[in-house]
């Protein structure tokens, strides 16, 4: 059902209906953001990194060959957005991290904040791992479990083989057991 | 951008403001770190509630609340423990009354004053939709009342504040448009309504004293001595003088050119029968 | 791909643990694999925020005219050398970039221009707090900052003072004792509730014209 209405969609977008780009906004605003999310870890970066991955969709939208499926042209605009993004976070917050830890810590305290700091703690230890993975088998893991992509949609999101994204899965997973392992080790 | 071009010293002015601004800005008030940040870092709060915290700041941010005001609510609710939702709130008033036309500032330090003292967060919210409300209906006042500056500026604001703290104390809103109406300046009328209120607290009547306060302002007497009618009212209250009397007397001595500090040395220095 | 890797990746799909342990070999690593790959999914699925769609659709590159964009590139602040001669595009340009660079509302600059030259006047707050150990002074002047303005014990009667430099104004204040109990000032000379439950002091400062 999808492939054909995108196909159609696609070209009504390019013949100049602005407002045929909603609707795929619309259908996969979550996936978008919640790919990105989980790639940096941070909801106000997802939200820039998912409202570009947009926007270059649309730009280059012409590129798109109806054979393809949108999603998966639509996941690795996102993913080297999401790349890019991370590249050049990591330079900046090695600039901007010490003064900024220094002013937390002063600041954060009174009789609400332990119980701040307790509750909600983040379910993720996952996410805090994923973060830890490097990011193309950050990304393969993510795109065969959180979104259930097939080995071949995860070729064609990645530009690589089917054996290059089993493998990339793989190292992943190996990757995350070995960090739940050692954070096992250090915590009772 | 303004289209009158402004003289030499203006210029001058505004150029030193402009460049000693940010630097005033630090010591006006600490600084605090970037509000996103302290959400995003946030351990206590889930990845949803940060979705919903951060797209309520961007908001608030985008219709210029200062990034400042925000990070201070930001470290204040945190360390208060302020639930998620309420904070939305908060970044969502703020943004409602700055898209509306109206200062941030008194809204944030109505929060920041409810965090410090330890107040709910829930109550927090009443107080400040309250003054929301309050200062909405002071607009409606003003704006029936006063000739619409070209450059809303600090004066401006300062009377809304004043304006919507009377009409929170209930003083009546006739009464306060025939002060509103009676001064020369913004800072003029401005010592009005705060001389009502003053008068409010010390018990005179509110229906009474807008007569004198009116007569004060035409006769620019409000300006030399700031406390002298309050003493003569607070003096008359002790000799036990009736309020429509006071009225009438300081109406009249007004009136005939004499000024408070002389009628609060000569009135009502013996008990009224 | 090592033909175990395959096989092992096979399994998690078909979940099928229970087969892996029965095999015996391996059987740990793939229980542990397991467990991740469930987590993997019991992800929590986000929401993206409201509006989403709008912000996007309304960011989408148009076709803009020549016209159209050259205004664009006026109206956008650019740091422009200094250059006495042009008065009225150095006050535009400076609002401008003093506006955009530091996210001042005009409000804002004016505010601060009439601030930093309108007068100081060190008003003194006084309070007799014999028992208390530590004394601050809190208001709207200060954002009711309680660890900002210290009161001193001037003697051994018990009285504590602070002098604060404040612009002429209205303002409202609590003393705070020890660290944790707001307390009204009894001198004030007038009052008003904060809608918390407390009395707030208020306080006129004239200007030094003033008496």
């Amino acid at each position: 059902m999808a492939e054909v209405s995108e196909g159609v969609l696609v070209e009504e977008i390019l013949a100049g209906n602005k407002d045929a780009y909603r609707i795929l906004v619309e259908r996969y605003k979550n996936v978008v953001f919640n790919l990105a999310y989980r790639m940096t870890g941070s909801p106000e970066d997802a939200l820039d990194i998912s409202q570009e991955t947009f926007i270059r969709a649309y730009q280059s939208l012409s590129r798109f060959r109806v054979g393809e499926k949108f999603f998966t042209w639509l996941y690795t605009i996102c993913i080297n957005v999401s790349k890019n993004f991370l590249r050049q976070k990591s330079r900046r917050l090695r600039l901007q991290g010490a003064v900024y830890e220094e002013t937390i810590g002063r600041d954060i305290s009174g009789p609400g904040a332990e119980e701040c700091l307790l509750k909600c703690e983040e379910a993720s230890q996952l996410q805090g791992m994923l973060l830890e993975v490097p990011e193309h088998y950050r990304a393969a893991v993510l795109l065969r479990y959180k979104d259930g992509l097939s080995y071949e949609e995860i070729s064609h999101v990645l530009g690589i083989t089917v054996s290059g994204a089993k493998m990339r899965v793989k190292r992943g997973l190996d990757k995350l057991r070995s960090l739940k392992q050692e954070k096992g080790a250090t915590e009772p | 951008m303004k289209r009158r071009l402004l003289g030499p010293l203006s210029v001058a002015l505004l150029a030193l403001a402009w460049a000693a601004g940010p630097a005033l800005a630090d010591q006006l008030e600490p600084r605090y770190p970037d509000a996103r940040q302290l959400v995003a870092t946030a351990r206590c709060y889930s990845p949803q509630q940060k979705v919903h915290l951060e797209d309520a700041l961007g908001k608030a941010l985008n219709a210029k609340v200062s990034a400042d005001t925000l990070s201070h609510l930001t470290v204040l609710a945190m360390s208060r423990g302020v639930p998620a939702d309420h904070l939305v709130v908060f970044y969502q008033i703020l943004l409602r009354v700055r898209a509306g036309g109206l200062p941030d500032l008194p809204f944030a330090g109505k929060m920041a004053e409810g965090m410090a003292k330890g107040a709910p967060s829930d109550l927090i919210i009443q107080v400040v939709l309250e003054k929301e409300r309050n200062f909405l209906r002071a607009r409606q006042l003003m704006s029936a009342n006063i000739e619409r500056k070209l450059l809303y500026n600090d004066s401006y604001y300062r009377l809304l504040d004043l304006t919507a703290e009377a009409l929170r104390r209930g003083l009546p809103p006739q009464g306060l448009e025939l002060v509103l109406h009676a001064g020369d300046s913004l800072d003029e009328i401005g010592r009005g309504v705060a001389t009502y209120l003053y008068l409010q607290a010390i018990g005179f009547p509110s229906d009474v004293a807008p007569d004198i306060i009116v007569a004060a302002l035409q006769a620019d007497q409000l300006n030399d001595c700031r406390t002298c009618l309050g003493q003569v009212v607070l003096t008359a209250k002790r000799a036990g003088a009736p309020p429509r009397k006071v009225r009438d007397d300081l109406v009249r001595g007004l009136k005939s050119g004499r000024n408070l500090g002389e009628l609060s040395r000569v009135l009502y220095q013996a008990p009224v029968k | 791909m090592k033909p175990e890797d395959e096989r092992i990746l096979k399994m998690l799909d078909r979940d099928v643990v229970g087969e892996a342990e029965a095999a015996g070999e391996g059987a740990g690593e793939l229980a542990r694999l397991h467990e991740i790959v469930t987590e993997l999914r019991g992800l929590e699925t986000l929401e993206a925020p409201l509006g989403f769609t709008e912000r996007v659709m309304a960011s989408l590159p148009q076709r803009r005219s020549l016209w159209a964009r050259f205004k664009d590139f006026l109206m956008r602040p650019h740091v422009i050398k200094l250059n006495l001669a042009w008065e009225a595009g150095l006050v535009a340009a400076l609002l401008a970039v003093g506006i955009q660079g530091y996210g001042l509302h005009p409000h804002r600059v004016v505010a601060i221009a009439e601030r930093s030259f309108a007068p100081v006047v060190h008003a003194r707050f006084i309070v007799k707090a014999p028992k208390a150990r530590e004394v601050t002074l809190a208001g709207d002047f200060n954002n009711w900052r309680r660890d900002q303005y210290r009161l001193t014990r001037a003697e051994a009667d018990g009285v504590w003072t602070v002098t604060v430099p404040l612009h002429p104004g209205r303002y409202k204040y609590m003393f705070v004792v020890d660290g944790q109990k707001w307390q009204t000032d009894p001198l004030a000379e007038s009052y008003e509730h904060d809608g918390f439950g407390n009395e707030n002091a208020v306080v006129e400062i004239p200007s030094p014209e003033q008496a």
